[in-house]
């Protein structure tokens, strides 16, 4: 954990506690791409101490992790392009050896911090993969959805 | 979401490193709804709709959504074009799919998920009969394989879709080539084609209306009702603006009565919109030459006896023009027309003009052969009828007279030499283009050969009618003497009817195929005898000039003559932009339709556009396109660009444009 000294209104570092108890540390910018749910409690604590920590309780560690390595990927684009956030975003899928579910909570996730990029680039896979099916009931049986 | 993320658990225990593991309905409701959009709202969106009842629950709600959102893009002019070009696809295994050939005047409907077109003009001189699919779902042209009697081949028939059945009447034809001079052919056949089996069936009825083309078309629950069109009656070719209707059970056509005396004017091209099961909406069209019109009428067909209604047309100046070869189609409340840039609207830009740059560009030097004339200004700006009607305005005169105020040389100009003068003027910057082409052909040709245009347009336009020159809101001051209709008028109005006809020149006995015939002119002013000089690249320059000519009088005659419901409403002027290229692109009109049945005094308003119209990604101006609406988009297909079309081959597109809401691309 790093301090700041009090007088700095801006924290540099931002902690963040995942609902296992795992604190991530990130840097303000990153913060800022970490969508509205987090920018607003930044917004409220302006002021207050840098080694405050912010609660996520509704994520995973896991999660979060990989939402910062994919926001660090996606800060250094110049111009936010999509194709190439989505490249990023699978590569980094598969680099993990990500559990299909896993990015049914990733969604989740970034719905719950609001950050639209991520979710785009998220939900737009899982439109490719409902389009791949071609009726329902390959929907059905390929997304585990009850029929009724 | 406690069963839902028991299940998850339930699949973490066994989860496979496929999707196949996975259960959606973790995600809220948002979040599905989110990726939705991200479906083409065709099929696939339809078999997510079958999936379950949540899921049914929140396609409806996308559905509602979308249809929101276009209009609201449609009133903000918030809408992204995007082209779809079959060559860019190709087939699973890389072998190209078949696609469908360019083509204009053809006839477009949708059904369930596809978009059918049929026939149309063809970029040589023929029409088509195949009939096409389009596959929304999958973005793929298809043919089906059709058994039947299959239709002749015709553009402009008017085709509409009911129950599982396509219904296509009318149409026209080039004429055969032997014996020439020909007029055009129309048809009367209508046929059924079944899409389930996929069969055409040609119907005949005992009474059945004359043989036309550029009708319009829709449906109200089992009846069809056409009206209007460019028909044979009695062996004579004319507008009509008759109504039919046909029992589309029964195959069987009748007429309706009218009560009272207003109808529509004769017209062709029109747009007919349905308004609800007894209730019709026309716009536009055209009346022949110099008759384009830009009213509206309501058919009301509640009782026994029809009644047209004549509607107010507010905000005309928003107004799309030329609703005669430019498509439209409804969105639920909205009537959308696509049509050329208002700022630029091509042919009309020299009608727009209070100062005509006069220099010829970088071609070579206009000489000034009318120096032999007695003094006029050779290129003297249109006068501005903002001024009172003086002959002011610096016009940049290149050699010739610099035109005195309008005391002063005024008195030695006559009104038909003023005129000359005027369309002079106006001509120039067409003939700069002109120049430019012909310059890159024949270097050794003179350009003296340019200055007989005007002369022989003088020639057909023997009243010296003044030049409709910028059109300022108040009415146009007429420094001249009022124009008298001699026959060079009758003879330049029945050909022009005759162009305007889609293409008839092979019955103009002025413009024979060749178009020998205009050099053989006699030409007012001795000074231009025309040098003989290529014939392809006059014939180009003769076709412009024609086509000017018939704005010309379009604007200047449907104004002089006025009848009530034919009101071509004069353009806002327009500076002239230095590259008409950029601005040759379509525009997009929008018009409310949502109070006409219910106010009692109904009216269309247009709706005030943003940057002229013109959206991002617009495609090309074409005439003749087709457009149908979409599911939260709209579809635009084919056409022709306009000044090909005295060309031997038409420059046509088999491109698809959508129109939708933009969204981030990813």
């Amino acid at each position: 954990m790093s301090t700041t000294p009090p007088e700095s209104k801006m924290p540099i570092f931002v902690n963040l506690q995942t609902n296992d108890g795992v604190v991530h540390t990130v840097d303000i910018r990153l913060a800022h791409q970490l969508g509205e749910t987090i920018c607003g409690i930044m917004r409220m604590e302006e002021g207050c101490y840098s080694f405050d920590i912010i609660p996520l309780p509704r994520i995973n560690g896991e999660i979060m992790a990989f939402i910062i390595k994919w926001c660090t990927l996606v800060q250094d684009l110049e111009d936010n392009v999509m194709t190439r956030s989505k490249e990023i975003f699978l590569n980094l899928l598969k680099k993990d050896m990500a559990q299909p579910h896993f990015l049914l909570q990733l969604l989740k996730a970034s719905d719950y911090l609001g950050m639209e990029n991520f979710t785009a680039v998220g939900a737009k896979l899982l439109a490719e993969a409902i389009n791949t099916c071609r009726n329902s009931e390959e929907i059905c049986y390929r997304f585990n959805v009850d029929r009724d | 979401m406690d069963a839902c993320s028991h299940k998850v658990d339930g699949e973490n225990d066994n989860c496979e490193a496929t999707l196949a593991a996975v259960n959606l309905n973790v995600l809220p409701d948002e979040i599905l709804e989110f990726i939705f959009t991200y479906l083409p709202p065709y099929g696939d969106l339809e078999h997510c709709s079958l999936v379950c009842k949540r899921w049914h629950v929140i396609v409806k709600n996308l559905v509602r959504r979308s249809k929101l959102n276009l209009e609201k893009g449609l009133t903000d002019f918030r809408l992204r074009w995007e082209v779809f070009s079959q060559q860019s696809a190709n087939g699973i295994g890389g072998a190209p799919l078949s696609f469908i050939a360019g083509r204009f005047a053809h006839s477009a409907v949708r059904q369930d998920n596809s978009m059918y077109v049929f026939g149309g003009g063809s970029s040589s001189d023929t029409t088509f009969n195949d009939l096409w699919r389009f596959d929304l779902t999958h973005m793929r042209w298809a043919r089906p394989v059709a058994t039947g009697t299959y239709p002749s081949p015709k553009g402009s028939a008017s085709m509409v879709a009911w129950r599982d059945q396509l219904v296509l009447f009318g149409g026209w034809r080039y004429p055969s080539l032997h014996p020439p001079y020909q007029p055009w052919c129309l048809f009367d056949e209508l046929h059924y084609y079944d899409l389930g089996k996929n069969r055409w069936l040609l119907r005949n009825s005992l009474s059945c209306p004359p043989p036309m083309a550029g009708h319009s078309a829709t449906v109200h629950g089992d009846r069809m009702v056409i009206f209007g069109g460019y028909q044979i009656k009695d062996d004579v070719n004319v507008n009509s603006n008759d109504t039919w209707v046909l029992d589309l059970p029964e195959q069987r056509w009748w007429q309706p009565l009218f009560v009272g005396n207003t109808r529509p004017s004769p017209r062709y091209g029109q747009i007919q919109v349905e308004l609800g099961r007894n209730h019709l909406l026309v716009v536009g069209g055209c009346g022949g030459a110099n008759r384009v019109y830009t009213d509206a009428w309501l058919l009301d067909m509640t009782r026994d006896v029809w009644c047209w209604k004549s509607l107010n047309v507010r905000n005309k100046r928003f107004g799309a023009v030329h609703m005669w070869c430019n498509p439209g189609c409804k969105v639920n409340n909205y009537l959308v027309v696509v049509g050329p840039s208002p700022n630029m609207p091509q042919d009309f830009q020299m009608m727009k003009q209070s100062r005509v740059p006069v220099v010829g560009g970088r071609g070579p030097p206009p000489p000034n052969p009318l120096q032999n004339l007695p003094p006029r200004g050779l290129r003297i700006p249109v006068p501005d009828r903002r001024l009172g009607g003086g002959m002011g305005g610096p016009g940049q005169n290149r050699g010739g007279n610099i035109r005195p105020g309008v005391g002063g040389a005024a008195a030695a100009l006559g009104p038909q030499e003023q005129y000359l003068a005027n369309r002079r003027a106006i001509l120039n910057q067409h003939m700069q283009q002109a120049q430019q082409f012909l310059h890159n052909s024949n270097v050794n040709n003179n350009n003296n050969n340019y200055q007989p245009r005007s002369g022989r347009l003088s020639d057909l336009h023997a009243p010296p009618a003044p030049a409709p020159a910028a059109s300022p809101p108040s009415p146009p001051v007429r420094p001249n003497a009022p124009p008298s209709p001699a026959d060079g008028d009758v003879d330049a109005a029945q050909r022009l009817q005759r162009n305007l006809a889609l293409r008839c020149r092979d019955n103009e006995p002025r413009l024979p195929k060749r178009f020998d015939e205009l050099y053989e002119d006699p030409f007012r002013m001795a000074a231009f005898n025309v040098p003989t000089r290529s014939r392809s690249a006059s014939r180009d320059h003769n076709e412009r000039i024609r086509r000017m000519e018939e704005k010309m009088n379009a604007i200047r005659n449907s104004r002089r003559s006025a009848p009530a419901a034919a009101q071509v409403e004069p353009q806002p002027l327009r500076a002239p932009s230095p590259k008409r290229l950029r601005c040759n692109v379509q525009s997009l009109f929008v018009c409310d339709i949502s109070n006409i049945l219910e106010s009692s005094e109904p009216a269309l308003d247009w709706v005030e556009y943003k940057n002229f119209g013109v959206l991002k990604g617009a495609p090309d101006r074409l005439i003749l396109s087709s457009l149908i609406a979409g599911n939260g988009e709209l579809i635009l297909f084919g056409g022709v660009h306009k000044e090909t079309l005295t060309d031997i081959t038409h420059h046509v597109s088999n491109s698809i444009h959508f129109l939708s809401v933009p969204r981030d691309i990813i």
